[in-house]
């Protein structure tokens, strides 16, 4: 069974964004009104921090999402199991069971999960553009990225239908497909011969607050030499 | 029975002052529920809450409420256990408190739901590693614990009202009294059922605030991820529900005129216990912070300097003046600690719990670990207006409880030599 | 003379557009009754090939359609330039073709001009109205008329001009993209009229003088790709970036050394390091040897004038870090050197110039020239600043927000205001189009046929052609076609006997004309594309198609056409051809002494609040997320700005932290920034390592009147500077808000 990881070279990516906005588009995230970005309520799955590393210039960008932690502290504290470790490593999300207590974006150290504080709202024609592969959120609920679970399930029904197996291509999250600097590669971290695997071992891998115990699978290379 | 009239007479009459009171509080909830309604139909975004501020107000109302509900069955289940005859006029007013107190600990849980529709989720997909689910379970049990302790020892006393009474409060008193007559089985076994959940009782209201500190405990953010809070918020608590008892007595004693029953001894007696628990208060306090400080921990860190010298400052030094500094100079001279000083203490100490949860809950949450954008939270109206709903619901139903039970315990009155001879 | 309208001005006039009945109203009540909702739950998946039209780098697109309704796109795995990657602005403008403040049909005018009173009128009825006006304006002679058209290059944009040349217009355009910037000078050195092209993706070691790499330079998700290689190529060194620049910009942030130099400065650096290179003879000498042309008298002039003592004396940066930059750039194997568009001629001058030295001409990693078969520019087209004293009766304007984007002379404001007749052809109500008589909504480029000539990048000659991806959603029309009804009307005589134009058989006769060339083929795979340059190395060309029908449908299919098949050595041909370099000799350029940091009370007059601050010089900017060209009505683009420092939804400006401090301003304050001809309001974000004296500001449309979302922006960076004199510094004054 494949463990999806990602692997961010941050020496590659330039906080140009572009998969930020192939993320809310590809999953319908709503977007915010000026008031409600100076409040915290600007939902993205995948934003980017200020990162310092030592010897450059200044901060640079980093992206960050949900990092899709094998040991997720955020999993542990529901109440009602609406979030939860699937087998293939993906932190998921149970929409309907979500009683949006909060406790998960609370119990999360990379603060990557956002609630639906007012009922989202496209605007008037702008309705038409969301995508039916996945589901919309009312208010009152949490979510987070999914590693765009809704692809693996588009590309296994194709893989079924033309009758092969999975081939590493077929799933491809929004940001991955996107990023211009071709800084993020997306696969199963458990394939010896993938080129994520290869690059998790790269001297330069590290991974977000790895002292917390979380174990991430969100991999990033380090900028610099 | 009538030595004890000054106990019965409220309970049968109402005056206009308590309609108005009654009146100015039923205001309060109606529009604090007009502000539920509100916050139902907009979503939480009609809170000051946002990324990563996710928990406010309710939340630190929530841990408040249901450290002053300790107040009751912890302190008057201890005192029994130990004989300090004493408490015998005030064990009902505590207990009535840890009842009442829960609801709104309960409430404010649900006010803070994005989806309280679905509240019962928690039920049907249960994920036992939550704290917030063993916060659910042991809960539910200290509620049912403490409403049994509550209504044992009102059973006599019940059937003493029902003498008195005619229409429906009769046929009411009849019901609740479950054929009490007063038969010395029925004494035998009463008295045993109360020991038995005395006993009970403590351990299960020490769980109760031990599994609230974990809901933040068993966390990894900073300032949260204590392993002294289990005791901490424990302390915390009785500290807080001794300060809510005093305060209760006080005020019904003026009220009701019970100046015979609530004697200064019970101010002095229950100062004292005050200021023991200030002092472990304080040194609990000290412990947490100077831990914290001296690993120097940058995360950590962040969250302290917040508290010690940036936005928060102000609430954290509020707290230790309102939580130690006040109290601990009243009531450490045996001078001050009369009626008027253990009050002001109590208020105090009130308020200074108060803050201290919102200085728990509100800074670690500013400060995240992860460098994300934050805000300053200021609550918005619908939180306040939903909080003062709630103390104005709590004293609506407290006074509403005092018109039908007797707030002294009539019984345990009489096995004392605390009957006042101006009574008799 | 009545005074001319001011940018400020004008701006307010757009704001009342959306007071009173408003098209914006208006149209959303007939979009309500006109357009059933759809339903695309069900629908089947399908992708449609189009083109970019956010920026002039034209990046191949497939947009998702599920029941015909596009709900995501990304970038063509075909096209050369983006292979398949689509920049942040690029994916928003999908929120352009849903935009709920688009106009829904034409209409005219009622009540006074700039109120913004409409009313819906067919499209008949429209194109009469225009037609008489310019009927009566073409009877009255030249100059009757006018037409601006948008910075877009390719067949369809000279069509256009063509088209209103043909009935008697004057033609103007708005400056064109990065490259044709940087041409005027390439020229000049080395005789090539042609585009100069940097390959970033194979160099070494780049040496930026302010050029936003990874923001907004040349062809955005090129350069990005390119950077990404240029970092950490496949079994490669990792590439070295020196960025020189007043700011810290997203690139410095890149950079593995940053030097902070105010752009005035950045030429004499440049002499500095040639000189170094000079003095050490540490230039490459192949190219030099034989076409040296005059470097004698340039080595004589520049090796006195900017010894490292001079320009460290000048400039502020130490000898030592002076001579190190002219070693680093020596030493690396394949180094290059590159240059912000809008930098001044002399520094353009020095960074060709360093180019020659090192060797970076028709070298891989270095610089070379686009190959292109046809003339890009509508040459015939006259540039904004010709428009003079003009005094036309009729102004047709296809660039809806010239005052946004054009170094706005007040010309243009007269220009607007003392025309009888002013027609604007876009699809969004804004700032000009309300401003406007007659608004004749166009397509949105999801609606539109393409093709455009890329802004030069990749080593190939290409073309993004494309069919509309979807069907027009709303009453709008092809642009072309709309002004070939118009000179149809007038009785123009090409128009008379040919086929009618649009962009569609514009888009066809370039696939012709393609066609008849007999090389390069349709968009396609890296590794086909590969194969298609091999052969046509070899002297072979592999037709994609059977028959021009069949050749025009793969073009159409994949969104293009590329001739990989690329010839170095044409700068050494052209100056085979010319006999050598023709360096600029630089006069010894005077230090610019920094603005001094004064904190002064400022004359106030006219000014509401505005006190004390300190004089700064103004840097501006274009955010990476922030289109030029595009509507700028995109929710998403506004909730980006800033990231990862400052905040959404606002334009901020970087400060020096010690600047700050003696302005009493901390990061995330409001701050106030005035010039000599406008005042806006920005949040503070500071930077350690910028320059004192300056004050970098993010430059984020402002379009009161464009819809909703980019109403929210105020002040617009660009209008500090618009009237001021162009020349030198602009000096504004900085205080809190
Ligand atoms: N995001 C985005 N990208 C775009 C576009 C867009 O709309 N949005 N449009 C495209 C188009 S049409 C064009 S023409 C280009 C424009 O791209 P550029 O020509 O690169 O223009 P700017 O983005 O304004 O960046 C100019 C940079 O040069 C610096 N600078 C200013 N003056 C000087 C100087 O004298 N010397 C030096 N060395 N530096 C100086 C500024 O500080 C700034 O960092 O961008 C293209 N890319
Ligand atoms: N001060 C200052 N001024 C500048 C610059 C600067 O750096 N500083 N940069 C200059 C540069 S390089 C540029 S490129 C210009 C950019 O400025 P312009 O090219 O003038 O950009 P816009 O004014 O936005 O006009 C483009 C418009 O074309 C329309 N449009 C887009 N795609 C299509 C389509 O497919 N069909 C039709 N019919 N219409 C379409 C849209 O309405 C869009 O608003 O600004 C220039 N002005
Ligand atoms: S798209 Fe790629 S380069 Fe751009 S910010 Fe995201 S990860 Fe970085
Ligand atoms: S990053 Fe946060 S939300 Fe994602 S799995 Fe880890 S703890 Fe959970
Ligand atoms: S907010 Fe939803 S997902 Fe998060 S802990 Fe509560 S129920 Fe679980
Ligand atoms: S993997 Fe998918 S859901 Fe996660 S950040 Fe990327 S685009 Fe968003
Ligand atoms: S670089 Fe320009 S053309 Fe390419 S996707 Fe971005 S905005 Fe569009
Ligand atoms: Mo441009």
């Amino acid at each position: 069974m494949p463990r999806w990881g990602l692997v961010i070279d941050l020496d590659r990516c330039t906080g140009c964004q572009a998969c930020v906005v192939a993320c809310k588009h590809e999953n319908n995230v709503p977007f915010s009104t000026p008031a409600e970005a100076t409040h915290g309520r600007l939902l993205t799955w995948i934003h980017l921090v200020p990162a310092e590393t030592p010897g450059r210039v200044g901060p640079s960008a980093l992206p960050l999402m949900c990092q899709h932690c094998d040991r997720p502290p955020c999993t542990d504290v529901c109440p009602t199991s609406a979030t939860y470790l699937s087998p293939e490593g993906i932190v998921a999300q149970v929409y309907p069971r979500c009683i949006g207590c909060r406790y998960c974006t609370n119990a999360c150290p990379y603060s990557v999960k956002v609630f639906n504080w007012s009922s989202p709202e496209w605007p008037g024609a702008m309705a038409e553009m969301r995508n039916p592969d996945v589901s919309l959120r009312p208010k009152g609920i949490v979510e987070k990225c999914t590693f765009c679970h809704h692809r693996l399930m588009l590309a296994r029904e194709r893989a079924r239908d033309e009758g092969r197996d999975l081939a590493p291509d077929d799933y491809v999250p929004a940001c991955v497909q996107t990023c211009p600097a071709e800084a993020m590669t997306f696969g199963d971290l458990d394939d010896p011969h993938g080129a994520v695997a290869a690059l998790a071992n790269n001297p330069r891998a590290f991974r977000l607050m790895e002292e917390l115990g979380t174990k991430p699978k969100v991999i990033y290379l380090r900028e610099g030499e | 029975m009538s030595e004890h009239e000054a106990i019965v007479a409220p309970i049968l009459q109402a005056g206009p002052s308590f309609r108005r009171w009654a009146a100015a509080l039923g205001a309060i909830v109606v529009w604090a529920v007009f502000a539920w309604v509100w916050q139902l139909t907009h979503g939480l975004g009609v809170t000051g809450l946002g990324r990563p501020i996710y928990w406010g107000l309710y939340i630190t109302n929530f841990v408040f409420f249901i450290g002053v509900s300790h107040a009751g069955t912890l302190i008057s289940a201890i005192l029994r256990i130990v004989h300090a005859e004493w408490r015998r006029p005030i064990t009902r007013m505590a207990e009535v408190i840890t009842v009442l107190v829960l609801f709104f600990g309960v409430g404010n849980v649900l006010f803070d739901l994005g989806r309280p529709d679905r509240a019962l989720n928690v039920i049907k997909h249960p994920h036992f590693r939550s704290p917030l689910l063993w916060d659910v379970a042991s809960i539910s049990v200290y509620l049912t614990a403490s409403s049994i302790y509550l209504y044992l020892p009102l059973i006599p006393d019940i059937a003493i009202l029902r003498e008195r009474t005619t229409g429906w409060r009769r046929r009411l008193y009849t019901r609740l009294a479950v054929g009490w007559t007063g038969a010395p089985r029925q004494w035998a076994r009463l008295e045993r059922a109360i020991s038995v959940m005395a006993i009970l009782v403590i351990p299960v209201a020490v769980s109760v605030h031990t599994v609230v500190s974990w809901v933040f405990g068993m966390t990894i953010q900073p300032m949260w991820h204590s392993t002294i809070f289990g005791p901490y918020f424990v302390v915390g608590a009785i500290f807080s529900g001794i300060a809510a008892i005093i305060t209760a007595m006080v005020i019904i004693r003026r009220v009701y005129g019970l100046e015979a029953y609530l004697r200064p001894i019970h101010f002095n007696n229950l100062g004292i216990l005050l200021l023991v628990m200030c002092c472990l208060w304080f040194y609990f306090t000290f412990a947490e912070y100077l831990t914290t400080w001296y690993g120097q921990e940058p995360t950590e860190l962040a969250v302290f300097t917040s508290k010690m010298t940036g936005p928060f400052a102000p609430y954290f030094w509020a707290m230790v003046v309102a939580c130690f500094i006040v109290p601990f100079t009243i009531l450490a001279n045996p001078r001050t600690r009369t009626v008027t000083g253990t009050l002001v203490a109590s208020i105090s100490v009130n308020i200074g719990m108060w803050l201290e949860r919102f200085t728990i809950v509100v800074p670690s949450l500013s400060h995240p670990r992860a460098p994300i954008h934050t805000f300053v939270y200021i609550p918005s109206w619908v939180e306040w207006s939903l909080m003062a709903g709630c103390f104005a619901a709590f004293a609506l139903l407290y006074m509403g409880f005092t018109k039908l039970f007797p707030i002294v315990s009539i019984w345990e009155q009489e096995g004392t030599d605390a009957v006042p001879a101006a009574a008799a | 003379m009545p005074e001319p309208v001011t940018r400020r001005e004008f701006l307010s006039y757009s704001g009342a557009a959306l007071t009173g009945v408003t098209l914006g109203q208006l149209g959303r009540q007939w979009l309500a009754s006109t357009t059933p909702a759809v339903v695309h739950a069900s629908g089947s998946e399908v992708w449609a090939t189009s083109v970019c039209r956010e920026c002039p780098a034209s990046c191949g697109l497939r947009a998702r359609m599920i029941g015909g309704v596009p709900v995501k796109l990304e970038g063509s795995p075909l096209c050369p330039i983006g292979r398949g990657r689509l920049c942040a602005k690029g994916q928003a403008s999908l929120e352009s073709y849903f935009d709920p403040d688009r106009l829904i049909g034409p209409a005219r005018r009622v009540g006074e001009r700039g109120a913004g009173r409409w009313e819906p009128i067919p499209w008949p009825k429209a194109l009469d109205l225009v037609t008489a006006q310019i009927r009566e304006s073409v009877s009255a002679g030249r100059p009757g008329l006018v037409a601006l058209a948008v910075d877009e290059d390719g067949p369809p944009a000279d069509a256009w001009s063509d088209a209103w040349r043909a009935i008697g217009a004057r033609t103007f355009r708005t400056p064109i993209d990065t490259a044709t910037r940087l041409r005027p000078r390439f020229e000049a050195l080395t005789g090539v009229n042609g585009d100069p092209m940097f390959d970033l993706e194979r160099a070494s070691h780049v040496l930026s003088f302010g050029a936003p790499i990874v923001e907004t330079w040349l062809s955005p998700v090129w350069a990005q790709r390119a950077f990404g290689r240029f970092r950490r190529g496949p079994s490669r060194q990792r590439g070295r970036l020196v960025q020189i620049d007043a700011r810290r910009s997203a690139t410095a942030r890149k950079a593995d050394e940053w030097l902070s130099v105010l752009p005035e400065h950045q030429a004499l650096l440049a002499y500095g390091i040639a000189s170094v290179l000079l003095r050490e003879d540490r230039v490459q000498r192949g190219l030099l040897d034989e076409f040296g042309g005059n470097l004698r008298e340039f080595q004589r002039d520049v090796i006195p004038h900017y010894t490292p003592d001079q320009v460290a004396a000048a400039t502020g940066i130490p000898v030592v870090t002076i001579l190190r930059l002219g070693r680093d750039l020596a030493d690396s194997p394949r180094p290059v050197v590159v240059v912000a568009a809008d930098a001044n001629n002399s520094l353009i001058d020095a960074v060709f110039t360093l180019n020659a030295l090192i060797g970076a001409f028709d070298r891989p990693g270095g610089v070379f020239v686009a190959p292109a078969s046809i003339d890009r520019r509508g040459v015939e087209d006259e540039p904004l600043e010709a428009l003079g004293d003009l005094k036309p009766r009729v102004v047709a304007l296809a660039d809806p927000s010239p005052f946004r984007t054009l170094s706005a002379s007040p010309d243009l404001g007269r220009l607007l205001e003392g025309a009888r007749f002013v027609v604007s052809l876009s699809p969004y109500l804004d700032e000009t189009a309300a401003f406007a008589d007659l608004l004749l909504p166009t397509h949105t480029p999801l609606e539109s046929w393409h093709c455009a000539v890329p802004a030069p990048a990749v080593a190939a000659e290409t073309r993004s052609i494309a069919m509309p991806a979807v069907k027009p959603r709303l009453d709008t029309a092809d642009r072309l076609s709309l002004v070939a009804s118009i000179a149809r009307r007038i009785g123009a005589p090409e128009q008379a006997t040919d086929e009618p134009i649009s962009t569609e058989r514009i888009a066809r006769g370039e696939i012709d004309r393609l066609w008849r060339l007999r090389r390069g083929g349709p968009y396609s795979v890296v590794y086909e594309t590969e194969w298609l340059e091999q052969l046509e190395r070899g002297g072979w060309w592999a037709p994609a198609a059977e028959s021009r029908e069949d050749f025009t449908n793969r073009i159409l299919q994949a969104g293009g056409w590329i001739d990989p098949y690329f010839q170095a050595g044409q700068i050494e041909q052209s100056l085979r051809e010319r006999r050598g370099l023709r360096f600029a000799l630089p006069v010894a350029i005077p230090a610019v002494p920094p603005a001094k940091i004064e904190i002064k009370p400022v004359d106030g007059a006219g000014r509401d609040g505005f006190g004390k601050g300190a004089t700064l010089r103004l840097v501006t900017f274009t955010p990476a997320v922030v289109s030029l060209a595009g509507n700028p009505n995109q929710p998403v683009i506004y909730e980006l700005l800033g990231q990862p420092d400052a905040a959404p939804w606002q334009p901020w400006a970087e400060l020096h932290p010690e600047t700050a401090a003696r302005l009493g301003i901390e990061s995330g304050h409001r701050i106030r920034i005035t010039s000599r001809v406008a005042t806006i309001e920005a949040m503070a974000v500071l930077v350690e390592g910028m320059l004192s004296d300056v004050v970098a500001v993010a430059s984020v449309p402002s379009v009161p009147g464009a819809g909703r979302w980019a109403r929210v922006i105020e002040g617009d960076a660009r209008s500090l500077v618009a009237l001021a004199d162009p020349a030198g510094p602009c000096l504004v004054v900085v205080a809190r808000a």
